[in-house]
């Protein structure tokens, strides 16, 4: 067992890799009533094709089968599913799916042994059948109906194939409603017995825990110890092009009422100098916040002149691309993009602008670890981004260096880049 | 967790000290009767008064000297509760233990100086700033439109009784917004201030002492107001049949809101009883509604109930194909008579019980929650979680029956969905 400190935050975090290969985090924090526990695999909706070790070929699964299979997790063959287990401890339990993870959680206050038994217990158990696989068709595509109507929604989808020729990113999490309908037992067994395995796998715990108890627990649960551990399968490699797939659109939609921009520049990651993505990816959040953030020049200019009402950032990782989104709400598109790209080139970065992002941010990690949940979703994150835990969160903040930040500033290229307007649909005369 | 409550003439200090946080939350809640004229207004001020202030003038000021604070985050929500309207000011801030000390001198006094010195010349709020709120509260107002889960509600509440309270929600209103200006805002602002009931909650590891000192020191109001009543809407009148209405809107999916009314419950029913009465029915996933809606008849991705205490109301929202409409009030309704029957094992109402106490337990883990009690408690006599747990306890299979029997369907409501082809 590893013993690792957040740095900054006096928070213990204790460590093991299980033979089977399962990884194990535990968090004890002191003064929570309550407790946080997520098992998650590292496989979301973004893997689809990959080598089947029972056929002996490369095999392909229908889009939208992580999150079905998230669905049908809850399906146990005693007839009593997760929800009804949790509740009896008045216990909250449920799942998510990612582009690249798929997690189990739960939360609560008693009974916290039994619980962390049955999570181990259900998701190490799939149950499919043709009428249960069947009956969850109807469920999850509206499910996908719902999304759909969200013009927010649809805009981050249409972003997505506007920025990737191939990349599986352009298919919704959950795939579309024909791609559901087409699923069968056999590809969740499929997948499950590729994914799902101990090997792919994380378990966090957190909050009122000891943290004996936790492993003791995890070593000693029959089901999960009964399953061996397999390699990882080999995926179909992802050919994508740096350049973006579609520069403009405009899309004309019912359900906006309020004319939106989603505008995204596509980098090549390697570029940078800086090899670490987690530093990397501080960095490039800080010359973003700075530029335009809350505290920006270009913020109280463009609301003032009376060019945007909102703006907000997204910035992430795919494979060895760099993806940087601006979603605002305006109606002058155009010209907020060129105010954007101006503001760009043009600002010049103080270092006394980066000391107080540094200090900002490293309160804003201290208030965080308020939170038993955020906490865990932020080093969970870190596995699923970067495969490991950043213990040197706030050192690594502390540390950012204000030459660094403007070398990194200057490879960054918005020649690469994608424009998405929405638009309410105009009446037919 | 220790609690002291002073009257201090014009507003009740509320502190509650507890060694669980490393950050220290304040929270000023102003409360009117409501009136719908008034809630854009309020919104608008609330905003105004947070976006900016007279020491600093732009947002970026304001942002900028938040970061200073050790990256304070200055809040404001507003809401309705029952018949009045609230306005939340909060500040949370790092506790100075993990920054320096006499930082929480410094962030109360910068609270203070945002409140009492707004951004105002000649008796005028600042039109810079004025036009950025305006600009995006009619955008906000605008974009409810969006979220058609919630738009349906508003819709449906508006069938039920247009001039009701029930119906006034907190998002504004256009019409409104366009009657306000820079200078009666200024005005509404000072008649808030001397005439609105006021509680300030302090949480966190504090000294009550000094807390108490740096309050006083800082919130100096001349507060002339009355004690408030009247929280809880009662309905008069119950409709025998319920309306059924269908609009057309441009979104796939239906929108289905289910509004109910209750009439006629005690005290321990409407505090107790309904709250477990509504996770049986809609209120978690092993509810008759998630099980047989969605579960059985694959009817739905989500179901839910929800139970408003102080309006009397129970909704029921879900998303269909609008081709199953009839099909999904008919499995609706059939669940309600089965609670009114009695058909729930006693496994489940025990589960119930335990899940809501379990929710009780985790407030002490989240400050807003806690001073929400706290808050409940002054205004609603209501109890405090030790107390609201053996209460709980007590909620039979009579009381839940007797709730069933006093829920009356008002309103269902469907918004938009494509015709099957």
């Amino acid at each position: 067992m590893n013993k690792f400190s957040l740095s900054g935050v006096n928070q213990d975090v204790y460590f093991e890799k299980m033979s089977n290969g399962l990884e194990v985090y535990v968090l004890p924090f002191k003064n929570k009533k309550n407790y946080f526990a997520c098992y998650f695999t590292k496989f979301g909706s973004l893997i689809l094709e990959f080598y089947s070790e029972k056929k002996k070929e490369m095999i392909r699964v229908p889009e939208g089968v992580a999150h079905f299979l998230e669905h049908k997790m809850f399906e146990q063959e005693d007839g009593i599913d997760p929800f009804e287990f949790y509740a009896r401890s008045g216990t909250n339990c449920n799942a998510s799916t990612s582009y690249k993870a798929t997690r189990y959680y739960f939360s609560g206050t008693d009974n916290f042994e039994e619980n962390l038994n049955y999570l181990l217990n259900y998701v190490n158990s799939p149950y499919f059948t043709d009428e249960n696989v069947e009956k969850e068709k109807g469920i999850i595509c509206e499910e996908i109906n719902m999304l759909k109507d969200n013009p927010e929604w649809f805009a981050e989808e249409e972003l997505q194939r506007m920025l990737y020729k191939k990349h599986p990113f352009r298919i919704p999490i959950a795939g579309s409603c024909d791609s559901v309908r087409t699923i069968t037992k056999e590809n969740l067994y499929d997948t499950y017995e590729a994914f799902y395995n101990p090997n792919n796998m994380c378990l966090f715990v957190g909050g009122d825990v000891a943290v004996e108890k936790v492993f003791s627990i995890v070593q000693n649960n029959a089901i999960l110890n009964s399953i061996p551990k397999r390699d990882i399968p080999k995926l179909k490699p992802i050919k994508e092009q740096l350049a973006v797939n579609k520069k403009f659109q405009v899309v004309e939609l019912d359900s906006v009422t309020t004319d939106k921009l989603g505008y995204a520049i596509k980098l090549d990651a390697n570029v940078f100098k800086e090899k670490n993505r987690f530093e990397l990816s501080l960095y490039i959040g800080m010359i973003l916040n700075i530029l335009f953030g809350s505290t920006s020049i270009f913020k109280d200019e463009m609301l003032e002149k009376g060019i945007m009402t909102s703006l907000y950032l997204e910035r992430m990782y795919v494979d060895d691309f760099l993806i940087i989104e601006f979603w605002a709400e305006t109606e002058h598109p155009e010209e907020l993009i060129k105010e954007i790209n101006d503001h760009f080139q043009n600002y010049q970065i103080e270092e006394i602008e980066v000391e107080r992002c540094k200090r900002v941010w490293v309160a804003s990690e201290v208030m965080m670890t308020d939170n038993v949940e955020a906490t865990i979703s932020s080093l969970l994150n870190d596995v699923v981004e970067y495969g490991e835990i950043q213990t040197e969160r706030i050192n690594f903040i502390k540390k950012m260096n204000y030459k660094k930040l403007l070398e990194i500033k200057d490879k960054i290229d918005f020649s690469n880049d994608c424009t998405l307007i929405l638009k309410k649909k105009k009446k037919d005369d | 967790m220790k609690y002291i409550r002073k009257d201090l003439g014009s507003y009740n200090l509320h502190m509650i000290k507890t060694d669980r946080f490393k950050t220290i939350n304040i929270n000023l809640i102003f409360r009117k009767k409501v009136n719908k004229e008034e809630i854009t207004k309020r919104n608008f001020l609330a905003d105004m008064l947070t976006y900016t202030s007279k020491s600093y003038p732009t947002r970026r000021e304001m942002a900028t000297i938040q970061q200073d604070l050790y990256a304070c985050e200055l809040d404001f929500s507003c809401y309705r509760l029952g018949n009045y309207y609230n306005t939340d000011i909060s500040l949370l801030c790092l506790n100075e233990k993990y920054t320096e000390e006499g930082m929480f001198r410094k962030t109360v006094e910068y609270l203070a100086d945002t409140i009492f010195n707004p951004n105002v010349t000649n008796n005028k709020f600042d039109s810079t700033t004025f036009n950025i709120i305006k600009n995006n509260t009619i955008n906000q107002i605008e974009s409810i439109k969006e979220d058609t889960r919630k738009y349906s509600l508003v819709k449906m509440l508006e069938k039920m009784g247009a001039k009701e309270n029930y119906a006034l929600h907190g998002f504004g209103y256009l019409e409104d917004l366009e009657k306000i200006d820079e200078e009666n805002l200024y005005a509404f602002y000072k008649e808030f201030m001397r005439s609105s009931g006021l509680d300030i909650f302090v949480i966190g590891d504090i000294d009550f002492t000094e807390t108490e000192k740096i309050i006083k020191d800082n919130f100096k109001f001349d507060i002339y107001h009355k004690k408030d009543k009247d929280f809880v809407i009662e309905h008069q009148k119950i409709r025998r049949t319920p309306q059924k209405i269908l609009e057309d809107y441009p979104v796939g999916q239906a929108k289905l809101s289910i509004g109910c009314k209750l009439k006629g419950l005690t005290d321990f029913e409407r505090n107790y009883a309904l709250t477990i009465y509504n996770i049986l029915l809609g209120g978690s996933s092993e509810s008759k509604l998630f099980q047989n809606i969605r579960e059985k008849n694959s009817l739905c991705y989500y179901v839910n109930s929800s139970s408003n205490k102080i309006d009397n109301l129970l909704f029921i929202t879900s998303g269909i194909t609008k081709s199953t409409f009839e099909k999904t009030i008919k499995l609706i309704k059939k669940e309600m008579k089965e609670m009114e029957k009695g058909n729930f094992t006693d496994e489940e109402l025990a589960q119930a019980k335990t899940r809501y106490m379990s929710l009780l337990d985790e407030m002490y883990d989240y400050p807003t929650q806690i001073i929400s009690y706290y808050y409940a408690s002054e205004i609603l006599n209501s109890d405090l979680p030790e107390e609201r747990k053996n209460n709980i306890k007590k909620v039979s299979r009579d009381d839940i029956i007797s709730v069933s029997k006093k829920i009356y369907i008002d309103t269902i409501y469907l918004l938009g969905g494509e015709d099957d082809e």
